[in-house]
């Protein structure tokens, strides 16, 4: 007689093991180092903890060590898809530190390179995001595009990017009136090559159904989270910083503020995208009415002057010698913010009256945009995680610094 | 007088030659995009600079399957056991370029989280020059590449020599 | 506004043997609000933001009233920054940038927390925004938040021993392959050509003005005039 008692096996006695995976920090679809531990049950993710700091360059630490003008080629380096936009923030809170006027022909070229850095971070986005989520001949399209902006910033300033182009209290060179020609021929071509993007993501099932409802956040959390930029605007709050605290010559532009319903991955594509259009948008009213003038401050005192001058002219030199070396901008606090491509972008800096900065504090819209990762990516989907981080649009070179 | 006379379709060549000449048109790199450089990698990919045209287009994220690392940006502390790593997961013969001022030597920041330059832990065959450097930096120092491995033993023993390009 | 106290010099008395003299600007009541909870009102710097001190103590109690009362409802967090004053007493402060989506302000807060006792209260149940915020101060700064749920390094490996952004730490580091050798890795020995540490760096001329490591009285001042 058997005693045996027999014990039914089902399916679900076999699925009881949590599997523990790490997702980088080397991974193609991490939009850089990032490390994203998951515990899955077996396509659904049950928690993570998104890992950064391995592209942390001690930026901060080295401000401290520098002095102002040499910090800009730290800051390019900041969210290198747009290295200018960086630049502009850290220029503008200097200049509010040190009360440096800009002329206004420096003001309306760095807005058109805030606006050409936009552009050239949501071009990469899409490329990139069209790539994560199997549209790969999206990159070549957008890159396309991304390769004559950059002919027309070698021609304005020397590299492809990283261009280290501002001064403290202007530009470091003029934009000429055939690089203007040629930027409003560039401009005006860009809505065609924008519809054309559309027409290969936005009516695409494939896409649709990969981005709709995925990371969704609705709008108190995004604010509780910190969210900024597209991110923000996707879940219905219209907060732009060139409207709510406007800087350069954002307040005499004509533009509109893109904003979403739903807070989904697919929202925030569709603002980036009218953010694109946006962006031509002003680049055209720019370009059309660039005013005459200086393209940096004659401020000697504060301001390098005109390289073609320091070879030439004794004061100029000796004012170049000075403003390099001992340059010291009073004693106070500055915090200062702009609306880099993927949020607020602020710095904050301490100054003791020295030639460094006390502290420099960097506001990175990336670090804290990070941080809604886990909110969104916790019940979703594996593969929902490369949307979620697609649609977020973080640089690793901004969240670690 | 020889085989290639008496027979127009028989090709002879020395078996290193032959090796090499398919090693270094099919290098199939393993990009360790870390900041900036990648981005500049990326383009080398893109439609203007096309590196696959030297057959280098397979970018693969998987070490298993990649001959070349590409060591595009900044290697911090943090990160220096997992390229190690990645490294070690690729199969011989294999290759490093060292992409950009940071990876070769550290860039501009000499501080406490970066390493000062990627041939503290890995060895590397040709170093770039810039920041980031130029696509066509990267495809001269594919072509670099390319030129040490055509000259290579079969069983991928050289000298480790170091080239420099700008 | 409708529970701001009214403040008693907003009431002017008409003074009819003197001459005309302007009636002062009504104070804004954000910082009538703000010190009524107990801060003290810092003099503006170059950006005009409201900038205020608390106590650590009161950090709490202040930090509530500005997240959930309705007449503040600062609902934004911005930015949490540590920072190290080694000869001032309490030698560490915490800033915070909080903006206010209602009425488009934005303020600055700063925290004194002394050595002896680096914690302050965390804000994470008001802004959860500052969960990453507060790790990055512990990481750099060694400054605690006491309440965050999960306060461990976020951009140092997690047993890095120091603060990075310390004044006493050397920007060149000090044993900077730790986590690397920790891991299992061997290092290559290659002697480099030139092995200059960090700090040579410098520009040549590194005029400090005096005060190279802090504010010798604290408060930052209007900018000055001339240069240095």
């Amino acid at each position: 007689m058997s005693t045996l008692t027999e014990k039914i096996v089902t399916v679900n006695d076999l699925h009881e093991e949590r599997m523990e995976l790490s997702m980088g920090p080397q991974h193609p679809a991490t939009h850089g180092v990032l490390q994203c531990k998951l515990i899955l049950d077996g396509e659904k993710v049950v928690s993570m903890d998104p890992v950064v700091g391995y592209l942390h360059r001690g930026k901060e630490k080295h401000a401290e060590h520098m002095t102002y003008q040499q910090f800009f080629t730290l800051t390019d380096r900041l969210d290198y898809l747009q290295p200018l936009g960086n630049e502009v923030g850290w220029a503008l809170t200097v200049e509010k530190l040190a009360g440096i006027e800009v002329p206004a022909r420096a003001q309306a070229i760095r807005t058109i390179i805030c606006e050409f850095m936009r552009l050239s971070a949501h071009l990469v986005w899409a490329g990139i995001g069209g790539v994560d989520t199997g549209a790969v001949s999206m990159f070549m399209y957008a890159f396309r595009d991304r390769e004559s902006l950059f002919d027309l910033m070698d021609e304005l300033t020397g590299l492809r990017t990283n261009q280290e182009y501002l001064r403290i209290g202007g530009v470091g060179a003029d934009l000429p009136p055939e690089l203007v020609t040629r930027m409003q021929q560039w401009v005006a071509q860009l809505h065609g090559h924008i519809d054309e993007f559309e027409m290969l993501l936005t009516g695409n099932k494939i896409f649709h159904d990969r981005m709709r409802g995925v990371g969704q956040v609705s709008a108190q959390q995004a604010i509780d989270l910190g969210l900024t930029g597209p991110c923000l605007r996707a879940t219905g709050v219209g907060v732009d910083l060139r409207r709510a605290r406007p800087y350069l010559l954002y307040p005499q532009l004509e533009f509109e503020v893109p904003v979403g319903t739903r807070g989904d991955a697919y929202d925030r594509y569709l603002v980036r995208i009218e953010e694109m259009r946006q962006s031509a948008k002003m680049l055209k009213q720019l370009l059309d009415g660039l005013p005459a003038g200086d393209w940096i401050a004659k401020d000697f005192k504060n301001v390098l002057p005109p390289k073609g001058r320091v070879y030439t002219s004794m004061e100029e030199m000796i004012h170049q010698f000075k403003t390099v070396t001992e340059w010291c901008p009073p004693k106070g606090e500055v915090y200062q913010a702009t609306e880099a491509a993927n949020g607020e972008l602020g710095f904050y800096v301490l100054s003791a009256g020295a030639s460094h900065p006390y502290r420099v504090k960097i506001r990175s819209p990336s670090f804290i945009n990070l941080q809604a990762l886990k909110p969104m990516s916790v019940g979703s989907y594996f593969s929902d995680i490369v949307a979620i981080i697609a649609s977020l649009h973080f640089i690793m070179g901004e969240c670690d610094r | 007088m020889g085989v290639e006379d008496k027979f127009p379709e028989v090709v002879t060549s020395k078996l290193t030659d032959l090796v090499g000449w398919a090693r270094k048109n099919s290098l199939w790199p393993m990009p360790l995009g870390l900041s900036c450089c990648a981005i500049e990698m990326m383009a080398t990919v893109g439609p203007r600079f096309d590196l696959s045209r030297f057959g280098a287009e397979v970018f693969r994220f998987s070490p298993r399957q990649s001959d070349v690392m590409i060591v595009a940006g900044t290697l911090t502390w943090k990160m220096a056991s997992v390229a190690r790593r990645i490294y070690d997961q690729m199969p011989d013969p294999k290759w490093v370029i060292a992409m950009g001022v940071c990876a070769s030597s550290g860039g501009l920041y000499r501080n406490y989280a970066v390493v000062p330059g990627v041939d503290r832990i890995l060895p590397v065959d040709v170093y770039t020059m810039g920041c980031p450097p130029r696509p066509d930096t990267l495809i001269r120092a594919v072509m670099e590449l390319q030129k040490k491995i055509s000259e290579l033993a079969i069983d991928g023993r050289r000298p480790r020599e170091p080239v420099f390009v700008d | 506004m409708a529970d701001v106290p009214a403040n008693p010099s907003s009431s002017t008395s008409p003074a009819p043997a003197a001459p005309a003299v302007a009636a002062p600007p009504p104070p804004d009541p954000l910082i009538v609000a703000i010190t009524a909870l107990g801060a003290e009102v810092l003099p503006p710097t170059q950006d005009q933001l409201l900038a205020f001190r608390v106590e650590r103590d009161e950090w709490p109690t202040v930090a509530r009233a500005l997240r959930r009362e309705p007449q503040l409802s600062f609902e934004m967090l911005i930015d949490v920054a540590g920072v190290d004053f080694p000869k001032r007493q309490p030698r560490f402060e915490v800033v915070y940038h909080l903006w206010s989506l209602t009425w488009n302000k934005v303020v600055r807060i700063k925290v004194g927390v002394p050595e002896e006792d680096p914690q302050v209260a965390s804000v994470v149940e008001l802004w959860p925004t500052a969960d990453w915020h507060e790790r990055e101060a512990f990481d750099m700064v060694g400054l605690k938040f006491a309440g965050h749920p999960d306060l461990r390094r976020i951009l140092m490996p997690d047993d890095y021993p120091w603060h990075p952004l310390r004044k006493d730490f050397p920007v060149e580091g000090i044993d900077n392959s730790i986590s690397y050798v920790r891991a299992g890795g061997v290092l290559m020995t290659r002697e480099l050509d030139v092995d200059r540490p960090a700090g040579q760096d410098r520009t040549p001329v590194d005029l400090s003005h005096g005060d190279p490591a802090g504010y010798s009285d604290g408060t930052p001042t209007l900018p000055e005039e001339g240069r240095a």
